[in-house]
């Protein structure tokens, strides 16, 4: 069970440091020419509830991830049966 | 487009998207005048159905610098939300621009060759022309015509057939054995004042659909769960998707998956979706929920409908009306109903029949409606901008942000691709649309939980900071607080760099005409 919060909080960091820096380029990106460095600071602002919230919810975002992993092919072979029974 | 000299602007309708253009517009210093062929503004609040209102909490649903009077009750009344049309009206100054009773027969080039159209209208048998130098459609995707399906047998019916339109009381329903046709907010309204005086009451659907609960949970309204960034990631991606969406749709698909099987299940318990009804069937629908929540009949009903359903007050029936008989029915399941009223709640249809046949041309004639640049404008209709053809969860505030829009680049504060660009957006849009999401005579406008995403895109244009929270938890609040009309005050007042505390330099004034 640690192991797994370990590995799901270590998984969830690298999205967060990922998705934090887009959130960084993307805000930087629509800074107007006379007054860049307020977007900036808001992107680094973003980025880093980013990266904290990817880290603190990672293991339970991977515990969702493995369960739909798991239900969805379930789901579709279960489908295709059913399909398969009804008559044309 | 020829921008750089618009003085007079004609607007076509007076309601929610009309009455926002004006004031956007003539806030910008244009000579505005609106034609409205009913006698009072409003467009389909001002002469609604019996018992209607708004489906949505009063908050989602207002002008995002005008809130709803104090006390105003949840779930707005339309009587009460055509008053406050009307209060805003006043408030802005928009009166004298009003052509009350006056409608729209054609809509033309100008003739004199200079930029703009033509507004031919008629009064009273009276007709007038005047010209344009621009011209905004503002008559939403509910113009007048009611849809009604071609059932054979009419003829023969003894009892009444109505469209939803025509019921503007109880009266026609009282002591009646009522069948209402369709699944959509107005059949489902139909049927509950049917059910509070009919003797008998039928809701006949060919599919059912998934419900968007009032309160999820019984507790919750329902825009915590559906008009946040958080439910807007997990939808189908745009048609310019971000990377965290893209990213999250390819190897985090499992994910998305599990989140809307949660959501068909909390919504299942909920709504009872697995009530039987007639012939052994349920109100489960066939389509996934994410994708059915872009089709024609998405609804937020009221509480009691599922209530009557189960009770047996209102009989569902999963099917359709194969014929009329001499006193009822005959459904396409087999089953006949002995019923003397027919309810029709199967909606409307556009009417854009005053548009010129060249311009009819260039919009195309497909099954899915007409698609746009930006859901505003065609590139080979110069000068002519539709609001109000977008249909979103929020629209009044979908239509503020359009004005504003049209109001930054009629004002040159910023310039549209060129013709090809704009084309090849459209066909993007289209293909994109056609892909996936449910056909429904207006396709080309619908756009329901990427509302989003389109006004980030209409920010972006005109060089606002889509990002509307505020505060120290505004990264928090982006993600999991729903977006509402009050996030785009500063924006739809045109204040929004002010309230930013950026330096009010504009940008350098771009040439439209010279990047067309």
């Amino acid at each position: 069970m640690v192991e797994f919060l370990w590995i799901g909080s270590a998984l969830g960091a690298v999205v967060g440091v990922l998705h934090g820096i887009y959130l960084y380029r993307q805000q930087s990106a629509s800074a107007p020419a006379n007054d860049p460095t307020r977007n900036r600071a808001v992107g680094l602002y973003y980025g880093l509830w980013a990266f904290v919230l990817w880290t603190l919810f990672g293991a339970y975002v991977l515990a969702f991830w493995i369960l739909g992993a798991v239900a969805w092919p379930i789901k579709r072979l279960v489908s295709r049966v059913v399909r398969s029974d009804r008559p044309v | 487009m020829e921008l750089r000299s618009i003085n007079r602007v004609g607007i076509i309708g007076a309601g929610v998207a009309g009455l926002a253009t004006a004031k956007t517009l003539r806030a910008a210093g244009y000579d505005c005048t609106i034609f409205e062929r009913a006698k009072r503004l409003g467009g389909v609040w001002a002469d609604g159905y019996s018992n209607f209102g708004v489906q949505v909490q009063k908050e989602l649903y207002q002008f995002p610098d005008w809130p709803l009077p104090a006390g105003t009750p949840n779930f707005t009344p339309g009587p009460i939300f055509q008053k406050y049309l009307e209060d805003y009206a006043d408030r802005f100054q928009i009166r004298s621009c009003l052509h009350i009773g006056e409608r729209v027969t054609a809509l033309m080039p100008r003739a004199d060759g200079a930029p703009g159209w033509t507004i031919s209208t008629e009064r009273d048998g009276a007709t007038q022309q005047a010209d344009f130098d621009l011209a905004v459609v503002a008559t939403g995707l509910y113009s007048n015509t009611p849809n009604l399906p071609n059932i054979p047998g009419q003829e023969i019916f003894q009892g009444d057939v109505l469209h939803i339109s025509q019921l503007k009381n109880r009266a026609p329903l009282t002591g009646k054995r009522v069948a209402v046709v369709g699944y959509g907010k107005s059949a489902t309204d139909a049927a509950l004042e049917a059910a509070a005086v009919a003797d008998e009451v039928h809701l006949i659907f060919r599919e059912a659909h998934w419900p968007v609960p009032r309160n999820l949970a019984g507790i919750l309204p329902f825009k915590w769960g559906m008009l946040s960034r958080m439910t807007g990631a997990l939808i189908t991606p745009y048609v310019h998707p971000s990377p965290v969406a893209r990213w999250l749709h390819s190897l985090g698909k499992p994910l998305v998956w599990i989140f809307w099987r949660v959501v068909e299940l909390l919504l299942y318990v909920q709504c009872g979706l697995g009530t039987k009804i007639a012939k052994g069937q349920n109100l489960v629908p066939s389509t996934l929920v994410h994708i059915d929540c872009f089709g024609e009949s998405t609804m937020v009903p009221r509480s009691e409908l599922y209530k009557s359903i189960r009770s047996g007050r209102i009989v569902a029936h999963r099917t359709e009306i194969a014929a009329f008989t001499r006193d009822g029915v005959n459904l396409r399941d087999g089953d006949s109903l002995a019923v003397n009223c027919v309810v029709f709640g199967t909606g409307w249809n556009c009417d854009y029949g005053f548009l010129s046949g060249e311009a009819s041309r260039i919009l195309g004639s497909d099954d899915d409606g007409f698609y746009l640049y930006r859901h505003i404008l065609h590139p080979d209709l110069p000068n002519l901008f539709f609001i109000g053809r977008a249909s979103t969860f929020l629209n009044i505030l979908t239509y503020c942000l359009q004005a504003r829009w049209l109001a930054e680049l009629i004002g040159a504060r910023f310039a549209l691709p060129g013709r090809d660009s704009m084309l090849a957006e459209i066909q993007q849009l289209k293909d994109w649309k056609r892909a996936w999401m449910p056909f429904s005579g207006a396709r080309g406008a619908r756009l329901l939980l990427h509302m989003l995403n389109y006004h980030d895109e209409l920010l972006r244009d005109f060089g606002a900071n889509p990002l509307r929270k505020r505060g120290a938890l505004a990264p928090l609040k982006e993600l999991f607080v729903p977006y509402q009309p009050d996030d785009y005050r500063a924006v739809v007042a045109g204040d929004w760099e002010a309230a930013e505390g950026r330096a009010l330099a504009k940008p350098a004034v771009a040439d439209v005409a010279a990047k067309d």
